[in-house]
C-alpha cells in the first residue's frame, strides 16, 4: 500500500477487469458471479480501478492475459448500497487509480461465503448492464 | 416424486424413483442429435478445464481441482442419461479450484458450485426476487429440467 487508504465517494465510478471465462457465452446475463469472487491474490480486497483516473482499455491491457478481458463499470454508490466500500490503493508500478473493495478480500469471502455469495451475484447482475470494454475491442 | 421448492420460484426439486429399465429408455432418448450436441459441448467445456493452470485468468485464480472436475464429470454423465435433463448452458471455472454449472433463461440464473466432494452449492437468482441458495448432497443425482413446456427450469434429483 502506498499511503493511507482513502475512501472513495459515492459519485465515482470504478472499473472491474473480468476474464472472459467468467462471461456467459449465450445467456442473457453476460457476467457470471464468479467474476467477483476474490482469488488468493486478493488478500486485502477485490481490485478495481477508478474510472476518473484510467481508461477501461488500459485496465484490460494491463492484465497478465491481455486480450482476454471484459471491463465493467460500477458506481460506488451502488456498491455502498450493497454494504461494500471502496478505498484508494495506489501501487507503485501499477496503473493509476487502483482501489480495493476490502469486504471482498479472499479471507473475508472464505469466512462469510454464504452471505457474500448473494452480494457477488448482485454485482454480476449490475456489471452485466455496464460493460465498457470487450476483448475484441 | 417430491417437490422441495415452491413453483413460484419457477424451479422445483423432484425426486422420481426409477428402475434400471426406465434408465435405459431414458438414455436412448437422450441420444437424440440435438441433445447429444448440447451435452457434447458440456463435456468439451469440462475437458477444457483440465487445460487450465494456476493463474489461468492472470488475476491469481487457482487451477480447477481434479477432484472437483471428477465430480462434475460424473454428475454430468449421470444427468445426460435423462431425457428431461437440461444440459447446463455453460461450465465455468472458479477462482479457488471450484467450478460452476450454469443455466440461464431470461431473468433467471441458476448456478451449481462444485467445490467439495460431498455437496453441491446452488445459487438461484430471479429478477425481482431475493437470490436463494441451498445445498444438495452428491449421493443423489440431481437434474435440472423443465417442469412443463411453459416453465423455464426445474431442478430435480433422481435416485436410481
Amino acid at each position: 500500500m502506498n499511503g493511507p487508504r482513502r475512501p472513495i465517494t459515492a459519485d465515482e465510478i470504478v472499473l472491474r477487469r473480468i476474464h472472459q471465462n467468467h462471461c456467459a457465452r449465450d445467456g442473457p446475463q453476460l457476467i457470471l458471479p464468479a467474476a467477483f469472487r476474490p482469488t488468493g491474490d486478493d488478500v486485502e480486497g477485490l481490485s478495481v480501478f477508478r474510472a476518473s483516473l484510467v481508461l477501461a482499455a488500459q485496465v484490460a491491457a494491463a492484465g497478465r492475459k491481455p486480450g482476454e478481458y471484459f471491463v465493467a463499470a460500477l458506481s460506488v454508490g451502488a456498491l455502498l448500497q450493497l454494504g461494500l466500500t471502496v478505498v484508494a490503493d495506489d501501487q507503485p508500478g501499477d496503473l493509476p487509480g487502483h482501489a480495493l473493495i476490502p469486504e471482498l478480500s479472499g479471507p473475508a469471502y472464505q469466512q462469510g461465503k454464504k452471505s457474500l455469495k448473494l452480494i457477488v451475484a448482485e454485482l454480476a447482475r449490475i456489471a452485466s448492464q455496464h460493460i465498457v470494454h470487450r476483448p475484441d475491442a | 416424486m417430491s417437490t422441495l421448492l415452491a413453483s413460484d420460484a419457477r424451479i422445483s426439486l423432484v425426486s422420481p424413483l426409477t428402475s434400471a429399465g426406465a434408465a435405459e429408455t431414458a438414455a436412448r432418448k437422450a441420444a437424440s442429435p440435438a441433445g447429444a450436441s448440447a451435452w457434447g459441448k458440456v463435456f468439451e467445456q469440462l475437458q477444457q478445464l483440465h487445460q487450465l493452470h494456476d493463474d489461468w485468468d492472470g488475476q491469481g485464480a487457482k487451477a480447477p481441482e481434479p477432484s472437483n472436475l471428477a465430480s462434475a464429470l460424473a454428475w454430468v454423465q449421470g444427468m445426460r442419461l435423462w431425457p428431461q435433463a437440461l444440459p447446463p448452458d455453460q461450465v465455468t471455472p472458479g477462482v479457488a479450484g471450484e467450478m460452476y454449472l450454469v443455466w440461464q433463461r431470461p431473468g433467471l440464473l441458476l448456478e451449481a458450485e462444485i467445490c467439495r466432494s460431498d455437496a453441491v452449492e446452488w445459487l438461484l437468482t430471479i429478477e425481482g426476487q431475493p437470490p436463494r441458495q441451498w445445498e444438495t448432497g452428491q449421493d443423489i443425482l440431481w437434474l435440472v429440467a423443465r417442469l412443463a413446456d411453459d416453465s423455464p427450469l426445474s431442478a430435480a434429483p433422481v435416485q436410481p
